[in-house]
């Protein structure tokens, strides 16, 4: 029934579903085995599973070894052709085990057995550090979700106005008198300029108003401003010259940022002062004379005041916080 | 031509077999209807002022914006109190100083290692170390925590990009995970100067308003100095816009500039310039953008991390739902 010979000469010249055969670089081939027996991979006559009543193999189950073992006499039922041997996790042990259950066995099944074991051992160690290792965790990116976002982040860009912000909240800072002594704009002018401001300020929302433009924080600002509106057309040509005008609530509203300054101006008085020698004296007593002269209207005209405040509105809690750390 | 005259005209373009011009009425009556509608606008508008009624407010997006519960207050003392306990109290209070350790994945192409060199400039308390390819994040938290940092950043790169940034704080977290994108460096910036190197910037932290926003804010202010040295003109930004943070690095100035005044201001006899002061920036780069991804509790721990916040906006089943006017920062 069982003629190894048969068998051999069979797979060897016609077919072997098990036979995979590669075209090697410069014209050789060499034959492979995919049957899941075969201890070595290859195709031969030793080493094929089919073609030996007496074989022996080593196959990995879930992280263990197990030794498989036919012999000829068991070969008429397919079902028990193959014993099984549970070999220990130990692989000195296990290479013990191997020795006494091919004791007799061919000395070449009993080394590729052998050779298998350290193999899978090798592979088995591997495989628990490979699974210990922290490795990148790749994520998939949507490519569609990736485009609407690069969109999205263009959009907001232009709607940010970054720059413009920047500018205007170092400027808020040089009001608030952030940088104190640092830079000397002559006082004189720097309170005109200041003034001016306020005039320029409403214009450019003005002009923004009317834009329409998608710039943020028009809308608390427009609130106020629109409660203004009637006094609007006379306010704007009487506050350019100066202080005599500044009973008017609506003009108050704009030279705030400029009180503030006059307090600081007040407390830098010295270093400033020694810079712009020209009209010191005149100028020097109307500076001081005024915080006097504001300190009275301030709460009657406190309302008006957030309006200009406005501009800084959009993170107050956080431009507070930043102001004392920088004053610290 | 007698079709453009028409105002309704456009349905009956057809008629005209020339392509050409076709599409040269087209564009003529398109072009009118625009008009008319400007002027319709302008006039509603002039009506509107005459009448010293309120115009109509601009509708924007960020005007528009869902609310936020969790909008802050200026002074709550709820969040006042609860911020002068968080992880950063002692940093931003200036008790201690901050310390970074800049690393990047394992091994980084150039141009990572050039945005780094740039991001020193930034955050002149940091210092970088090369990351061998062994060397894991945890490892890295280890040493940074040894040497007395404050804080790590991690510059991820994929495909030789810088696409991602992780800030760890120590030792206690928490680890903020951002997505980078737009990287411009400085030498593609055009007329960008020269950061000082030992330079501590200044800050200026815009729209960071839900309660959300100002955690992230204070993470991001407790990698500067809480005393910048105002004299350098140097400034860092972070703008939030619909939750997009951009990184801006400037040089500026105040300057004094002599305005022509407008003829309706002239009119009154004053002088014709006005000076007002100005501020110019120059940009000294990089310049990037955020996108906050998650923040976890503690430090970076991808199998057992806990999570403050992550992004549930695609998450279509969250109560809100996704909407393009629905922001977090």
């Amino acid at each position: 029934m069982q003629c190894d010979e048969m068998i051999w000469q069979v797979i060897n010249h016609h077919h072997c579903s098990f036979k995979v055969s590669t075209k090697m670089q410069g014209g050789d081939t060499q034959n492979f085995c995919r049957n899941k027996h075969n201890v070595t991979g290859l195709c031969n006559r030793s080493s094929c599973p089919l073609a030996n009543s007496k074989y022996a193999t080593i196959i990995e189950e879930k992280g263990r070894c197990y030794l498989y073992m036919k012999t000829i006499e068991r070969a008429h039922s397919p079902k028990n052709l193959w014993q099984r041997v549970k070999l220990n996790r130990n692989y000195a042990k296990a290479l013990e085990q191997i020795d006494s259950h091919l004791e007799y066995w061919p000395k070449f099944l009993v080394h590729k057995n052998k050779q298998r074991l350290t193999k899978i051992t090798q592979y088995l160690i591997r495989m628990k550090r490979l699974a210990l290792k922290v490795r990148p965790k790749l994520v998939t990116v949507p490519a569609r979700k990736e485009k609407v976002e690069r969109k999205r982040e263009a959009k907001a860009e232009v709607a940010s106005n970054v720059d413009r912000e920047i500018e205007k909240e170092l400027l808020s800072r040089l009001q608030s008198g952030t940088y104190q002594d640092i830079y000397n704009f002559p006082q004189r002018t720097y309170n005109k300029v200041l003034e001016e401001e306020g005039t320029q300020m409403e214009l450019e929302e003005e002009e923004d108003r009317d834009r329409l433009s998608d710039v943020e924080e028009e809308v608390e600002l427009e609130e106020e401003l629109d409660e203004e509106d009637e006094d609007e057309e006379d306010a704007d040509v009487e506050f350019v010259e100066g202080y005599d005008y500044l009973e008017d609530s609506d003009i108050e509203s704009f030279e705030m940022p400029n009180a503030d300054l006059g307090a600081i101006g007040g407390e830098s008085d010295g270093d400033s002062e020694g810079g712009d020698s020209g009209g010191a004296p005149r100028g020097g007593s109307k500076r001081r004379a005024r915080p006097a002269k504001r300190g009275g209207k301030k709460g009657a005209a406190k309302k008006p005041r957030e309006n200009i405040e406005v501009e800084y509105e959009e993170e107050p809690a956080y431009a507070e916080a930043q102001r004392q750390a920088v004053d610290y | 031509m007698a079709l453009v005259e028409n105002e309704d005209a456009l349905h009956d373009v057809n008629v005209v077999k020339n392509k050409q011009k076709r599409n040269e009425i087209v564009r003529k009556i398109k072009k009118r209807r625009k008009a008319a509608k400007k002027a319709d606008k302008e006039k509603r508008q002039k009506f509107l002022k005459e009448q010293g009624l309120p115009l109509p407010k601009p509708q924007t997006i960020e005007s528009k914006r869902t609310h936020d519960e969790t909008f802050v207050a200026k002074d709550d003392p709820e969040i006042l109190e609860e911020e002068s306990t968080d992880e950063f109290a002692d940093l931003l209070s200036g008790t201690e100083p901050p310390s970074l350790l800049i690393t990047t994945c394992p091994k980084p192409s150039k141009a990572t290692h050039t945005f780094v060199k740039e991001l020193e400039c930034v955050f002149p308390f940091s210092t970088y170390k090369k990351r061998k390819e062994t060397t894991l994040v945890s490892q890295v938290v280890e040493y940074a925590i040894d040497q007395g940092h404050t804080s790590v950043m991690i510059i991820n790169e994929d495909v030789k990009q810088v696409d991602a940034m992780t800030l760890i704080h120590l030792p206690h977290g928490p680890t903020l995970s951002f997505k980078l994108s737009s990287l411009r460096l400085s030498h593609s910036i055009f007329g960008h100067g020269k950061a000082l190197r030992d330079n501590f910037p200044e800050l200026v932290m815009n729209n960071f308003r839900t309660r959300l926003g100002r955690r992230i804010g204070r993470s991001l202010r407790s990698l500067f100095h809480t005393k910048p040295m105002c004299h350098n003109r140097q400034v860092a930004t972070f703008h939030n816009q619909r939750d997009y943070l951009f990184f801006r690095h400037h040089r500026y100035v105040f300057e004094k500039r002599k305005e022509k005044v407008k003829a309706s201001e002239s009119e009154t006899g004053e002088p014709k310039t006005q000076t007002k002061i100005q501020t110019r920036l120059q940009e000294l780069g990089p310049r990037f953008t955020l996108k906050l991804l998650h923040i976890q509790k503690g430090i970076l721990n991808w199998r057992h991390g806990e999570f403050e916040w992550c992004n549930t906006q695609d998450n279509k089943d969250s109560e809100k739902g996704y909407n393009r006017r629905t922001y977090v920062l």
